[in-house]
């Protein structure tokens, strides 16, 4: 769990009721972003109930870089206001994210970027972001020989040469 | 706003961030993928297992397949793999110990199997052993898709054993041979409560099982030999529908014969069945009067979207039951007008998929403009796929444009080389009716056959005639025209020593054939070559043909962009 430190009960000025959050990222930046984006996060919102309980506002650590943040807080600005299935708590799961095209082009981005913004993702219980990376890594290796796999994600082939070959080989003869 | 955060305060407590460990090899330090958890693992993996084709990929060598090479990366993923028994589920047929194999692996999991033709086996297995072995429990069956089985009894087990997870079935040619006494083996089954989707073709079903089902979201038939009672009837216990599809045409191989159907049926009468949640009705080769009853049977709400193939008889008049009933659809009786003013575009193209029957599918699903061109037109566009050969199918587009449904249309596509052929001005004649506000008439995928002199044919440019150029020059006596879109045309040359270009026929010729009156004022307009495998010449005779030309677009083939002023 992130730590919360204390923070003013602030609104953003001119716009009503809004209120906002303090983000502090790993790299120690502090972000400040309005609680109607984040709320696609199951995480903060959590957080921010938690707030309502104890009457006091918090920052909240998150343990990625502000970099990852942003590109976070990007996503979760693209789609304020939209309902995504994926991302409601009361909804059945789907059994597959549907593909956005937004996110096709705002996922385009190197093979490490992209782990660290499913991890986010993840941590931040953000289903809908979650989807679109995971299926943006199995595109990525879709199709691809084993060895092909290793090198594009990085695994290093940790078998001994008996266990290369089984259990499962059984399938791919 | 106060923070009252210090960095240090924060920093101090924090935990160990999850992106910290950026991949190195160099320092053999390891890949972000092997420290994300396993929980993303698994969902990677199952967009790997959802993704895969599932029709056809036991035809496919089995090394191909994803799911079998994310075991063989490393220790972690063949474990996280191994454990997941949803990743298993999907049987595949290629032989018995495979399919003995995988579900040992998917354990309790229900099963899904999706199986192209069983007798097609391009050099593997067969896989009738696997599917009987799948089948011999069928209580984990979930899903189960299979084509060709080809009046086998194969789904025997079926019939006694429920398949109480069942929800998707779809058969192909199940029972097309008879038995003994020459009677058909109708697929018949136990109890099949959670049973959704159900598509059934050259399959007889028994009509006790088949009156059974209820709540269904997903029909389709065609073959099936059931009395068209007997479908409303389970209609009418299927509130939920979202897709119906149904065929009503004649089986021609008495031999191929599954049944009756239903056009040989009148519609019952019965209360009108009120289907609220139908996105898609699509009835296919039915002739007019059983596709008037039909529609006006089943209540739907007014943004379904509807597909439909007519079924001509010898001895009715084809241009009349096209028109009744697409007057049928665009005004349906007792219902509003559908959101067809909002249509803008006018699409027409040869339905060339169609066999041998002579009939008109109508489109109103933006799903199924899928390949038109990508340029704006298929918004808000009606589409017309067409394979009518002998009826004037200039009249038929002169109505479709003078119907109040289509009334906001200022765009018209014409994908088509059969029967609106460019040589013949009389077949765009329509365009020249001045209470249509064509603005934008757009060519798509024609082949300009140019007659070529080949005295000196190795020369450039060569001097040929256009056989379709006269049409050109009429265009901008269009009373609205503004821009004229030529999309991936092309140009065949038709060289030969004897070549004669075609009668040629002057413009004033062509107007008063097509009576436009001296008095229309002549249009400038704008030509657009997009993705064309034209040459220079050939813009040269468009842009005398337009008559003044602001702007040409050449994109296919890389050259520069022509201006002409």
């Amino acid at each position: 769990m992130p730590t919360i430190v204390s923070v003013d009960d602030s609104t953003v000025p001119g716009e009503g009721s809004s209120r906002l959050l303090l983000l502090v990222s790993s790299d120690n930046k502090h972000i400040v972003v309005e609680e109607d984006i984040m709320s696609r996060s199951r995480f903060i919102s959590k957080q921010v109930e938690g707030f309502e309980a104890t009457s006091q506002r918090h920052a909240i650590l998150l343990p990625f870089s502000s970099f990852v943040l942003n590109k976070v807080i990007e996503y979760c600005s693209h789609y304020r206001g939209y309902y995504l299935l994926e991302d409601d708590p009361d909804a059945a799961p789907p059994g597959r994210s549907p593909v956005r095209e937004w996110d096709q082009e705002f996922l385009d981005v190197d093979r490490n970027m992209l782990l660290r913004i499913i991890k986010a993702a993840h941590y931040l219980e953000i289903k809908s972001l979650v989807g679109s990376c995971a299926r943006a890594i199995a595109d990525m290796i879709r199709g691809k020989t084993t060895e092909e796999m290793r090198e594009i994600l990085g695994v290093e082939n940790d078998f001994t040469p008996e266990e290369e070959h089984s259990p499962s080989s059984k399938c791919t003869g | 706003m106060v923070v009252n955060a210090s960095a240090s305060a924060v920093h101090g407590a924090r935990t160990a961030p999850l992106d910290a460990a950026v991949w190195m090899p160099q320092l053999h330090q390891p890949s972000p993928f092997t420290l994300i958890p396993v929980e993303i693992v698994l969902h990677i993996f199952s967009f790997h297992a959802l993704r895969e084709e599932l029709s056809g990929i036991d035809d496919q060598p089995l090394s191909t397949c994803t799911v079998f090479s994310i075991t063989q990366v490393c220790r972690r993923w063949r474990q996280i793999a191994l454990d997941f028994p949803r990743l298993w589920n999907r049987v595949l047929l290629y032989n018995t110990s495979v399919t003995t194999e995988l579900l040992a692996r998917s354990q309790s999991a229900p099963i899904v199997v999706h199986a192209s033709s069983l007798l097609r086996t391009n050099g593997l297995p067969s896989k009738l052993e696997s599917l009987t072995l799948v089948l011999q429990d069928p209580r984990r069956l979930q899903e189960l898709v299979i084509r060709g089985i080809q009046g086998e009894n194969y789904l025997n087990p079926l019939k006694t054993i429920p398949a109480p997870l069942l929800e998707v079935l779809h058969l192909f040619s199940y029972t097309s041979r008879h038995n003994g006494n020459g009677d058909n083996i109708p697929l018949s089954m136990a109890n099949t409560p959670t049973l959704r989707s159900l598509s059934l073709t050259s399959s007889a079903v028994d009509q006790d099982w088949f009156r059974s089902l209820s709540n269904l979201t997903s029909l389709e038939l065609r073959k099936h030999g059931l009395p068209l009672g007997v479908i409303m009837e389970v209609l009418s216990k299927s509130p939920h529908l979202t897709y119906f599809r149904i065929y009503f045409e004649q089986d021609e191989d008495e031999d191929e014969e599954v049944g009756g159907h239903p056009g040989s049926a009148s519609i019952p009468e019965q209360p009108s069945i009120e289907l609220p949640h139908l996105e898609q009705l699509c009835v296919m080769e039915v002739n007019t009067a059983h596709f008037a009853a039909l529609l006006a049977h089943i209540q739907i709400p007014i943004n379904t979207r509807l597909c439909a193939t007519l079924l001509f008889e010898p001895q009715e008049r084809i241009d009349d039951l096209v028109m009744a009933s697409l007057i049928h659809y665009l005004a349906p009786p007792g219902a509003a007008q559908r959101s067809g003013p909002h249509w803008r575009t006018l699409c027409v193209r040869d339905y060339m998929e169609g066999g041998d029957f002579r009939g008109a599918t109508f489109f109103a699903n933006p799903e199924e403009t899928k390949g038109f061109p990508d340029n704006g037109w298929k918004d808000n566009a009606f589409l017309l796929d067409m394979e009518i050969l002998d009826f004037d199918i200039v009249a038929f587009l002169e109505f479709m444009l003078s119907q109040p449904l289509l009334s906001a249309v200022d765009t018209v596509v014409l994908q088509t080389t059969v029967f609106l052929p460019l040589s013949e001005p009389d077949s765009l004649r329509f365009l020249f009716n001045p209470s249509l506000h064509i603005k934008t008439l757009v060519l798509f995928g024609y082949t300009f056959v140019v007659h070529c002199e080949a005295i000196k044919w190795e020369e450039e440019p060569p001097e040929y005639a256009l056989a379709h150029w006269e049409v050109f020059r009429l265009l901008h006596r269009m009373p609205y025209l503004e821009r004229l879109v030529l999309n991936r045309c092309h140009v065949k040359r038709r060289w030969a020593r004897d070549a004669r270009p075609p009668s040629a026929r002057t413009a004033n010729e062509q107007c008063e054939r097509l009576r436009l009156a001296d008095s229309q004022a002549q249009r400038a307009f704008a030509v657009e070559i997009v993705d064309c495998d034209v040459d220079e010449a050939l813009v040269q005779k468009l842009w005398r043909a337009a008559g003044s030309v602001g702007k040409w677009d050449a994109g296919w083939d890389k050259k520069p962009s022509h201006r002409r002023t």
